[in-house]
């Protein structure tokens, strides 16, 4: 095995909307350690950004404020990003199906499809104690650029 | 993290300069710009995203009910994008058969 020591993130956020930001840019800090393509950086960001909106968004459903989770572990070939809240369970009522959301009123079930096009592994599950997590793995294409 | 959200009038037609990044925080900025023009009557309305660096699907969201209100009253609603990193946006969701496209503001004025 020739897998590098692997820098990993992990970090907690307030569930509120001005934090999403934060860990966007955050994911794309650690694509571009792993010296992925800016392809991959974006769809990282995109990633990282659209989990935690879900996860503000079935936190205040649920009307708590427990912090969100995130961490990120950047592998030889590959970006894994989990985002974990304690929200209102996604499997219910999944902020990801097509209804105006509660909290901001936005057109809103387009985050599913957007995410499903962008990784290349995602996964919805429900958390032990309650709320939500939601794995996602973006892996380097053979004959992407490194840059 | 910043959106600039301008508003303007060319040929004839409403025009909305995004600068920026559009996610859960700063989209109620622009969701609220496109319901202030069509409720004061705008019926042709050109969102400019050439300077977009970031947009993700509550963005998309908005301008999703952008269009439906302007539809409502018989409008229009276009975009400039010209970024593959925007356009793959509507790719993937599909949006990009919903919403008219283009590639710059004057061809979209001109359309």
């Amino acid at each position: 095995m020739s897998q590098a020591p692997l820098p990993d993130v992990e970090v907690e956020i307030p569930p509120r909307p001005e934090y999403v930001g934060v860990v966007r840019h955050l994911m794309g800090a650690v694509a571009r350690l792993g010296q992925h393509s800016p392809e991959f950086v974006e769809n990282a960001k995109l990633a990282g950004s659209e989990a935690c909106t879900n996860a503000v968004e079935l936190t205040g459903r649920a009307g708590a404020d427990d912090r969100v989770d995130v961490s990120a572990t950047l592998l030889e070939d590959r970006l894994e990003i989990v985002v974990s809240d304690r929200g209102h369970n996604a499997g219910e009522a999944p902020v990801i199906a097509p209804t105006d959301t509660p909290a901001t009123g936005f057109e809103s079930g387009l985050s599913l499809p957007l995410l499903e096009g962008l990784v290349d592994e995602l996964s919805i599950d429900a958390r032990e104690g309650g709320g939500n997590v939601v794995r996602m793995t973006l892996v380097r294409e053979f004959e992407e650029d490194v840059g | 993290m910043n959106l600039d959200v301008e508003t303007g009038t060319k040929d004839g037609a409403s025009v909305v300069t995004l600068r920026g990044e559009i996610d859960v925080y700063t989209a109620p900025r622009l969701r609220q710009t496109l319901i202030d023009l069509v409720e004061g009557g705008a019926t042709d309305i050109v969102v400019d995203m050439e300077k977009v660096d970031f947009l993700d699907s509550t963005g998309l969201g908005v301008l999703v009910g952008g269009l439906k209100r302007v539809k409502d009253r018989e409008g229009s609603m276009k975009l400039v994008a010209t970024q593959d990193r925007i356009l793959k946006i509507f790719d993937i969701t599909g949006l990009s058969k919903v919403f008219p496209i283009f590639g710059s503001l004057d061809k979209a004025l001109g359309s």
